[in-house]
């Protein structure tokens, strides 16, 4: 009785894999329970940590309606942002004037999402008439107009300077509650969002699992063939966008009403487009509950990885590593000053990581988190042994499991050592040592080069064994 | 299919990519030394709002044509200077937007449409 009512929450549509499943509760307990856990482990930083739980809400809202365009529709789209903003101004014009009023806070998120539904109908119908590419094209240059459209209405959205708008949300988003006589929260306007994204993710799991996500799976799949049986593929591709997008408002209206300013650079910029489509990629097209972990990894790592390196920065180590060039019996010995190891774990290189990270998601987890995680279950594989196991793949190509491994590695470090060397050679270009900048912008190239070439071998080397 | 044959396959697809990307990086810098010429300041943020007027006449043009290019860039040029005095608050950006909607209206493939679009 109670799973039956547990499976029609999610829509039948179950993880289908042990980790994924206790990681998703592990998520939902945490996010529930925020405030509490806060004050029961005695963390620091409790403004930090509710803003960035928060955005981990908004961002799973985002890059889950993304995933129904660009996962499930296959229809790219770079202006999702675009209507991010769109609820966010709503909210912010009608906040900015007008005394505090739940009623007004409600009807002007009704009103944002009523406006992106329309824009989204009006960009889908411009930009359906032509496919894929072209639509990408199309999408990018209506946001690049949208964000100096709103620069220049200076007069009601603020300009580039933005808005805020403390004074005009309604009283209970703005009321501090203190818990366990520790910090005080903003609780009402937390669990506001927290209920939305709930309500909302099961929404969209309800209906990709429907009749009409079956027709979206369909158009991905063959477009031709699904208007072949019958379905008009253009109107079905305009309501997934325009729910994706009525979606996308909603986030931005919850967005704004917690941290209360509207600016252009926090809402129509390409990074958070950029965000939503990596948070997609590295949790897994195609599914939903890929946005929930992709957003809780990326987001905590934007937040935190920064005063993480500084702790590293601060300690030790840094110098540590940089001892293997002062060692009498390295090869490397009298290279200390050429090659700058400790300034590799300099908390302003956190972006390094970033790509780095982002790189080794893509190279072993194609299919996204998610997905490698359904296909272990599917192998009754236990999570974390395919670095001791054969690739399927390569398999078959008569490759030997150690050259495999090799065989991984080696991209992945022929990736890293590249950005490492744009990174470094970026940044000793202001110090006095010549040499090292021009054996950096060398090595960079070679190291570049090499990666095309590997990316190349891999590519063509699978395409090889799918004609087989 | 032997290894030899991947081998040269993806040698010669390598040129030729590294050919048509030098290229295309050639013109755009001389294209760059062009406008320094005229503006005759320079910042490291002067190709920001470059790329949607390059994508937006790309598109007005009509993919895979150098004649679409030409016309397309004609036209977003003109509105993107004059739009300032016609009707201030859809200069800059917003007009060559409007001006690629209202052309994709009217034939959807581009002015000279070349390359087959799927």
């Amino acid at each position: 009785m109670i799973s039956d009512i547990l499976e029609s929450l999610i829509s039948r549509d179950k993880p289908r894999s042990s980790l994924l499943s206790v990681t998703l509760i592990f998520v939902l307990c945490v996010l529930a329970f925020l405030p509490f856990v806060i004050e029961l482990c005695g963390f620091h930083g409790s403004e930090i940590i509710m803003k960035t739980a928060v955005q981990i809400c908004v961002f799973i809202l985002l890059a889950a309606s993304y995933d129904i365009l660009i996962g499930y529709t296959s229809v790219i789209s770079l202006c999702h942002a675009v209507f991010f903003a769109v609820g966010a101004y709503s909210v912010g014009i009608f906040a900015k004037n007008s005394d505090p009023n739940s009623a007004v806070f409600f009807i002007s998120i009704l009103i944002g999402i009523s406006i992106s539904v329309v824009i989204s109908m009006l960009i889908s119908l411009i930009g359906l008439r032509v496919k894929h590419l072209f639509f990408t094209m199309i999408t990018f240059a209506i946001a690049s107009g949208a964000k100096s459209f709103v620069a220049k209405l200076s007069k009601y959205t603020g300009g580039l300077d933005g808005l805020t708008f403390d004074d005009g949300l309604p009283l209970f988003l703005s009321e501090k509650i203190t818990i366990f006589g520790g910090h005080s929260y903003r609780i009402y306007a937390y669990y506001l969002i927290f209920f939305v994204t709930i309500v909302l993710f099961m929404c969209m799991l309800r209906l990709v699992n429907s009749p009409f996500g079956m027709v979206l799976k369909a158009i991905r799949e063959n477009e031709f063939r699904t208007s072949a049986i019958g379905f008009n593929t253009n109107k079905y591709r305009i309501i997934a966008i325009c729910i994706a997008g009525a979606v996308a408002s909603i986030a931005g209206s919850m967005y704004a009403s917690w941290i209360r300013i509207a600016i252009p650079n926090s809402y129509f910029n390409l990074s958070i487009m950029l965000t939503i489509l990596i948070i997609v990629v590295v949790g897994g097209k195609g599914t939903i509950y890929g946005a929930v972990v992709g957003a809780v990894i990326i987001i905590i790592m934007e937040n935190y990885l920064n005063p993480a390196l500084e702790v590293v920065f601060q300690s030790d180590f840094p110098e540590k590593a940089q001892m293997i060039f002062s060692d009498p019996f390295s090869i490397l010995n009298g290279y200390r000053e050429i090659v700058p190891i400790r300034r590799l774990f300099n908390q302003h290189r956190w972006p390094l990581y970033v790509g780095v990270f982002y790189i080794a998601c893509v190279y072993f987890f194609s299919m996204g988190i998610v997905g490698k995680l359904r296909e272990w279950a599917l192998a009754k594989m236990p999570a974390f042994s395919w670095l001791f196991m054969k690739n399927k793949i390569l398999v078959k190509n008569n490759i030997s499991k150690i050259f495999n491994m090799i065989y991984k590695l080696a991209f992945f470090l022929v990736f890293v050592s590249a950005a490492c060397q744009i990174i470094t050679g970026l940044f000793s270009m202001f110090d006095d040592n010549g040499l090292w900048w021009i054996l950096s912008v060398i090595l960079t190239y070679l190291v570049g080069c090499s990666g095309i070439l590997g990316g190349m071998i891999d590519h063509l080397g699978r395409w090889r064994m799918t004609e087989e | 299919m032997s290894l030899h044959y991947i081998f040269f396959c993806f040698l010669l697809y390598f040129f030729v990519f590294v050919f048509v990307f030098v290229a295309a990086n050639v013109l755009a810098a001389i294209g760059g030394s062009v406008y320094a010429l005229n503006s005759g300041t320079l910042s490291t943020n002067v190709a920001d709002d470059l790329l949607l007027v390059v994508i937006v006449s790309i598109i007005i043009g009509g993919v895979g044509s150098i004649k679409g290019c030409l016309v397309g860039a004609i036209l977003v040029a003109l509105t993107h200077n004059y739009m300032n005095g016609i009707f201030p608050p859809l200069s800059g950006a917003v007009s060559a937007v409007l001006l690629m909607i209202a052309i994709l209206l009217w034939c959807p493939h581009g002015l000279n449409p070349v390359a087959s679009i799927k």
